[in-house]
C-alpha cells in the first residue's frame, strides 16, 4: 500500500463534550452543524440550514460553536461546518452568507456546502472559507468536479455508493483535489441529492411499500416472473435495514451495525483519497467514539504495512458480525461480481 | 403519446432518460430518432441522466452525432450532471443545454399538502434563487430548465434566473438513486442493489404501482416505482399547475406515456398543449 498522503478521519461531533473522546479515538477532524435562534425565527423548523434537524445535531449558537472550535484545535484537530442544504430560496441564501461569516468569525476552518447558489455567493462575497463541496451535490466524474473547482471548491465528499473504478479515474483526473468518502454509517437508499422528499415528514424511503407490479407490455405476469419480482422485493427490503444501520443496532460489545466500508480502507488509501467521512452528528457520543476507534484501527494497519487482504480481515473481526460482512449489503464499497469480472 | 396530428412541426421530440447512464443510446439508436423525426421540422431535444466518467464519455459520443445533424440549431440536450453540463456548455449553443429535472431542486414529496390556492405558484420557498447563479447558467448557454410539476407548487423564480420552463406532465419525479430495485432482479443477492450492478434492462419489462402498507398512512397519492426512481401520478390540480406555470413563464408541456418512457413529446402552444393533453394523457 503506498498512500501518497496519510488517510484522515473526519468525525461527526455535535458538542464541545466530545472533542478529547474523539480525539483521543483518532480522529482528525470534526465537522458540526450549527442552528442559531435567529434562522429558526425567520424561516422557521422545517427549513432546515443543513441536512439535520434542530434537535440533537445542530450546536444552538456561535458561541457554543467558537468554544467547540477552540477546543478542537487546541487538539489539532480541524473543523467544518456543515451548510449542506439542497438549496436555499432566495432569503435562506442571503441569510446563510451571513452565517457562513459568522462561522468564519468563530475561527472554523471551513464549511461543507451542497448548493451550488451558495459556493458562487460565498465566492462572490469574499468570505474567506475553505470550501468542501458536499455530497449533495452528486459530482460523480471529472468534468462535474472541475466546474466546482472552478468557483472555488477545495476539497469533494463522494456520494454514497461511487465505485472504487470510478474514485481511481476521479483521482486521476483531479490530482489537486481533495477527495473525501463515506466509511461508516447511515446510508441512504436513493442518492441523497436527487431526492425531493423532507426528513421532516420521516425518511420517504423507509416506508412499508406494498408493491403492485404489472408487465409493461399489458400481459399478465407469469407465476415464476410474479415469484421473482416477490423475492427480489424481500430482498431490497434486507437491504434497505441494512441501509438504515440494521435497524439501529449494536453488538454486544457496542460496536454501532450499519452501512461500512472498512474493508476497503486499504485500498482507498492506494487510490489517494485524502478523507474518510463517518456519519451521524446527531448520533449518540458513544456511536460516534466507537466509530472512529474502528476506522482509527483499521486506518493505523494500513499506515502500518498492512496489506490490503490483512485490512479485510482485521475488519470483519473488529464488526463481530460475520453473518452481516457476508450478506454484502452492508457494504459502502460492494461491487456486483459481474461488474468486477464482465 | 403522439404529437397533435398535422401540427406535428410545432412540437419537440424528446429521446432519453433523465435517470439511468445504462439507458444512454447508443449513437446508432440516436441517429435513428433523429431520423424517425423525419423531414418535419420538430425540434429535438436529447435527455441525458447523472453519469460517471464512463458515462459522460458516452454522451461526448451523442453529441458528436448531434454537433453534425443539419437541424442542430434546433437541438437541444438535457443536463442532469454538471459535467455534461460543461460538456455540452462547449459546444457553443448548438446544440443547447437545458437544465434537467434533477438539476433544479425544490420539494415534491408526495406527502405533503398541496398550497392553498390564494397562495399561487410560489406559495412555498422559491429555489434556485440567487441572480449570481442565474448569469452562472447563463454563461453555459443554458435558457431553458425543465421542472415537474409537484407538491408543493413549482417554486422557482424563472425571472430572476431568466430561464424559461419546461414542465413534464403525467408524473412528478419523487426520488432517484443509482441503487435500482430492477435491475437486480437476475441477479444473485450479492450483486443486487449495488450502483454497479449490471442489469438486462427489467425497467422495459416491468413497473410498480406503490402504496404505503400502513393503512393509516397520512398519504395515498398514487406512487409508481419504475427503473431507478419513484414518481408520483399527476392529478387533475397537478396537470393545471404544470400548463399554469408554462403558460406564465413562456414555457411548454412535456407529455411522455409513462414515467419511465425514453420518448415524449414537447409542446409550447399551450392552448394546442390543452387539447392535446385531452387526447393524450394517459388515463
Amino acid at each position: 500500500v503506498s498512500a501518497a498522503r496519510p488517510l484522515r478521519i473526519a468525525s461527526p461531533i455535535s458538542v464541545a463534550e466530545e472533542i478529547d473522546g474523539l480525539a483521543t479515538a483518532g480522529a482528525n477532524e470534526l465537522y458540526c452543524g450549527v442552528l442559531p435562534r435567529a434562522w429558526v425565527d425567520r424561516h422557521g423548523p422545517t427549513v432546515w440550514l443543513n441536512r439535520r434537524g434542530p434537535d440533537k445535531a445542530n450546536l444552538r449558537s456561535f458561541g457554543e460553536l467558537e468554544r467547540l472550535v477552540a477546543r478542537a484545535h487546541q487538539r489539532g484537530l480541524a473543523v467544518r461546518v456543515t451548510l449542506n442544504s439542497p438549496y436555499y430560496d432566495e432569503r435562506q441564501l442571503a441569510d446563510a452568507v451571513v452565517v457562513a461569516k459568522a462561522i468564519q468569525a468563530t475561527g472554523a476552518d471551513g464549511v461543507i456546502v451542497g448548493d451550488p447558489a451558495l459556493v458562487l455567493a460565498l465566492r462572490d462575497d469574499d468570505v474567506p472559507l475553505d470550501v468542501t463541496l458536499s455530497s449533495m451535490a452528486a459530482v460523480h466524474n471529472v468534468e462535474a468536479c472541475r466546474f466546482f473547482v472552478d468557483l472555488g471548491v477545495r476539497r469533494i465528499v463522494l456520494p454514497r455508493y461511487v465505485t472504487l473504478d470510478e474514485i481511481r479515474t476521479l483521482r486521476q483526473g483531479l490530482p489537486d483535489v481533495e477527495l473525501e468518502v463515506f466509511i461508516l454509517n447511515d446510508g441512504c437508499v436513493y442518492e441523497e441529492a436527487h431526492c425531493a422528499t423532507t426528513h421532516t415528514e420521516g425518511a420517504f424511503c423507509m416506508t412499508d411499500w406494498r408493491y403492485d407490479f404489472a408487465r409493461l407490455d399489458g400481459e399478465a405476469l407469469g407465476a415464476d416472473e410474479a415469484h421473482g419480482l416477490a423475492r427480489n422485493v424481500e430482498a431490497h427490503k434486507r437491504w434497505i435495514w441494512y441501509v438504515t444501520n440494521c435497524g439501529g443496532t449494536y453488538t454486544e460489545r457496542g460496536i454501532p451495525n450499519g452501512p461500512c466500508g472498512l474493508c476497503a480502507i486499504a485500498e482507498l488509501a492506494d487510490l489517494g483519497v485524502d478523507c474518510l467521512k463517518i456519519v451521524g452528528r446527531e448520533a449518540h457520543p458513544f456511536r460516534k467514539r466507537r466509530s472512529v476507534e474502528m476506522v482509527r484501527a483499521i486506518v493505523d494497519r494500513v499506515n502500518d504495512g498492512g496489506s490490503a487482504d490483512e485490512a479485510r480481515a482485521a475488519s470483519r473481526e473488529i464488526r463481530e458480525t460475520p453473518e452481516h460482512c457476508d450478506a454484502g449489503f452492508m457494504c459502502y464499497f460492494r461491487t456486483a461480481p459481474e461488474a468486477r469480472n464482465p | 403519446v403522439k404529437p397533435p396530428a398535422g401540427e406535428e412541426h410545432l412540437a419537440r421530440l424528446y429521446f432519453g432518460t433523465d435517470f439511468c447512464q445504462t439507458l444512454l443510446p447508443t449513437p446508432r439508436a440516436l441517429r435513428a430518432a433523429l431520423e424517425a423525426r423525419g423531414g418535419s421540422e420538430a425540434g429535438f431535444t436529447l435527455v441525458t441522466p447523472p453519469v460517471n466518467d464512463d458515462g459522460l464519455a458516452r454522451i461526448a459520443a451523442l453529441l458528436d452525432v448531434l454537433v453534425h445533424d443539419p437541424a442542430r440549431t434546433r437541438a437541444e440536450v438535457v443536463v442532469n450532471d454538471w459535467g455534461a453540463l460543461r460538456l455540452v456548455a462547449r459546444a457553443g449553443g448548438r446544440p443547447r443545454p437545458v437544465l434537467g429535472r434533477l438539476m433544479t431542486r425544490f420539494l415534491r414529496d408526495p406527502r405533503l399538502a398541496p398550497p392553498a390556492p390564494s397562495q399561487g405558484e410560489t406559495a412555498a420557498d422559491t429555489a434556485p434563487a440567487s441572480s449570481a447563479y442565474g448569469r452562472l447558467l447563463a454563461s453555459m448557454g443554458v435558457e431553458h430548465v425543465e421542472v415537474d410539476s409537484g407538491r408543493p407548487g413549482i417554486p422557482v423564480d424563472f425571472a430572476r434566473l431568466g430561464l424559461r420552463p419546461s414542465v413534464h406532465v403525467g408524473w412528478a419525479s419523487v426520488s432517484r438513486g443509482r441503487v435500482c430495485l430492477y435491475a437486480g432482479l437476475a441477479q444473485p443477492d450479492l450483486a443486487k442493489f449495488t450502483s454497479s450492478t449490471r442489469c438486462r434492462r427489467e425497467c422495459r419489462t416491468y413497473e410498480a404501482a406503490v402504496a404505503d402498507a400502513d393503512a393509516n398512512a397520512s398519504t395515498r397519492a398514487p406512487l409508481v416505482a419504475a427503473g431507478n426512481a419513484i414518481f408520483e401520478r399527476h392529478d387533475e390540480a397537478l396537470v393545471e399547475q404544470a400548463l399554469a406555470c408554462a403558460s406564465r413563464h413562456g414555457g411548454r408541456v412535456v407529455l411522455r406515456e409513462r414515467a419511465f418512457s425514453e420518448t415524449a413529446w414537447a409542446l409550447a402552444d399551450l392552448p394546442r398543449a390543452r387539447r392535446w393533453l385531452d387526447t393524450e394523457l394517459p388515463s
